[in-house]
């Protein structure tokens, strides 16, 4: 899968740009500032509709704009056929409209299904050092493009979560009980479907940052407060624990047991990392972690997701430079970003110069 | 616009399904049509708010003690079937299919916006199978969280009684409404309906 083209309108420090990819390597690469992670964060908007700088949508309008726009057009080849679709989101004030080849999509479903990016950005190293939420959306999403249906688990599990919360502040027994019935079949969806996805993640992840990235072990668990092997089990694990746990609930005001307290262990030769790792370690696990994402999607899919690799080279030595750059070059589509453009020296890639002159971002070829 | 208009524009326009658009051109039809036609609209409103009220046992609405369904002495009274609204009692009952009893909840539990049990009638049909006589209970309350966390605490309550508790199987993707499924779907449901 790979983006063929991308527009702008009026996003971040972009007036406007329309710019051809190529299918496989894609630098933008100039000084700092200049609008080059703006680029990558309106791809990724253009996939999950979310910001990876964990902004609501009006944040990426240009300044005084009152509208604005991202669109890209994706290629997908499977087996024997190409098709291509075009994505559209509209952003103004309001928030946010999304098109699918001009038209509304059925679902928002069917529209994060036909782009895929797994993206890498030194703002995301708090996917190793803190909030599990972020861990926890991490897996979702990882887990949504195998099982589209699982989108819908998540929202019900949500919206159940805070029914019971309410129910808890309420205080009849009966109707707590209800909810907490309600929910028991979807946290145990939740976290089956997440571990089953750090067990397909783990192994990628270890080899990756073993051999290419890092030195070392390691190690991705899936913590949960329900215990149990198959569906049924963490079913009445959780009952058990919304039953144990539901004083505990009404005197909080929330509910104390569910996958929303689950979160993604990470180690490294065996110690935590959220508690351990440098800086560079940080990176390099979670670089480890979004290219094995990258792979489990092509063993499912039979294509490689498209590729953001934002700042990815600095803070790595030559040695490892090299061989991430050997390692992505063997992928599908990558955009990258970096102020040196020799980290693609000698390889098969397009070079875009990114340079903001005062009156918004332009890119030269 | 004059004042009078705009406000028939203005109270059509409350209306659920009734835009702005739409709710001109009824008064402007009211506007052209005879004074009968107003005055016998005026009168049916009027009527409906005095005259109607909800069914002693199972809340339909009526205006006498108890409703068509519940003294219609043909109907099985050995079923009830739940549903939340009485616009969810039309659509079953449009189907011609089902001829037992029903009980209408007028909503369902949702603690997000403050609705208890108490804020529905499940209290009352509790009451009525507790009476006697009541050999199955099936719950149609909508395939979406509120109406399944309603299903999920009427069987608790009813638990302690010999009544058989059946779940209707929905067609219809989650999310849905009852009132809008089709009475192919409608019937369907209903033959495949579980116990719970
Ligand atoms: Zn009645």
């Amino acid at each position: 899968m790979f983006l063929k083209s991308l527009s702008l309108l009026s996003i971040r420090n972009y007036s406007r740009l329309d710019v051809e990819l190529g299918p496989g390597m894609n630098l933008f690469h100039g000084g700092n500032a200049q609008g080059k992670t703006n680029l990558l964060e309106a791809v990724s908007f253009l996939a999950s509709l979310r910001s990876f700088r964990g902004v609501k949508a009006p944040a990426l309008l240009a300044w005084g704009a009152a509208e604005g726009m991202v669109r890209g057009e994706v290629v997908r080849e499977q087996a024997h056929s190409s098709s291509s679709r075009r994505l559209t989101v509209g952003i103004s004030k309001e928030g946010r409209r999304v098109t699918l080849d001009g038209k509304k999509p059925g679902s928002v479903r069917e529209y994060l299904l036909s782009l895929k990016v797994v993206s890498f950005s030194p703002e995301d190293l708090f996917l190793v050092r803190e909030y599990p939420a972020h861990r926890r959306r991490f897996l979702d999403r990882s887990v949504f493009h195998a099982h589209p249906s699982y989108i819908d688990v998540v929202g019900r599990c949500a919206a159940s979560v805070k029914q019971l919360n309410a129910a808890l502040r309420a205080g009849d027994d009966k109707v707590m009980e209800s909810w907490e019935e309600l929910l028991v079949p979807l946290a145990a969806e939740v976290t089956l479907r997440r571990r089953e996805r750090v067990a397909g993640l783990g192994p990628r992840a270890a080899a990756l940052y073993d051999s290419t990235l890092g030195s070392g072990e390691l190690g991705l668990t899936y913590r949960s407060q329900a215990r149990g092997e198959g569906k049924d089990e963490l079913e009445s694990s959780y009952r058990e624990l919304f039953r144990k746990k539901r004083a505990e609930g009404i005197r909080r005001g929330s509910c104390q047991a569910g996958p929303q307290f689950d979160d993604l262990g990470i180690t490294l030769s065996g110690r935590d990392m959220r508690l351990t790792a440098s800086r560079g370690q940080g990176r390099l696990a979670l670089l480890a972690l979004v290219l094995a994402d990258a792979e489990v999607y092509r063993d499912e899919q039979g294509e490689y997701p498209v590729l953001l690799l934002d700042d990815v080279a600095s803070e790595l030595d030559v040695r490892r430079r090299d061989a991430l750059m050997d390692y992505v070059s063997g992928m599908g589509q990558a955009l990258l970003t970096s102020t040196d453009e020799t980290l693609v020296s000698g390889r098969d890639c397009r070079l875009f110069l990114v340079e903001d002159t005062g009156d918004g971002a332009a890119i030269k070829l | 616009m004059s004042e009078t208009l705009e406000r028939l524009v203005g109270e059509f326009a409350k209306l659920p399904g009734i835009g702005r658009k739409t709710a001109q051109r009824l008064a402007l039809y009211i506007l052209k049509s005879g004074g009968d036609e107003a005055r016998s609209l005026a009168a049916a409103l009027i009527d409906l708010k005095e005259k109607a009220r909800p069914c002693r046992e199972c809340s339909n609405i009526t205006e006498e003690e108890l409703c068509g369904v519940c003294s219609d002495t043909r109907r099985d009274t050995t079923r009830i079937l739940v549903v939340e609204e009485i616009s969810d009692l039309m659509a079953v009952e449009a189907t011609r299919e089902y001829k037992g009893l029903y009980h209408v909840l007028m909503g369902a539990i949702s603690p997000i916006d403050g609705i208890g049990p108490d804020d529905t009638t499940a209290g009352k049909l509790v009451e009525r199978v507790k009476r006697g006589g009541v050999e199955e209970v099936i719950l149609a309350t909508n395939p979406n969280l509120r109406g399944e966390a309603t299903a999920l605490y009427i069987t608790g309550a009813l638990k302690p009684y010999k009544v058989k508790v059946t779940r209707i199987a929905y067609g219809m993707p989650m999310g849905g409404a009852l009132e809008y499924a089709d009475s192919g779907t409608l019937i369907k449901s209903l033959e495949g309906r579980r116990e719970v």
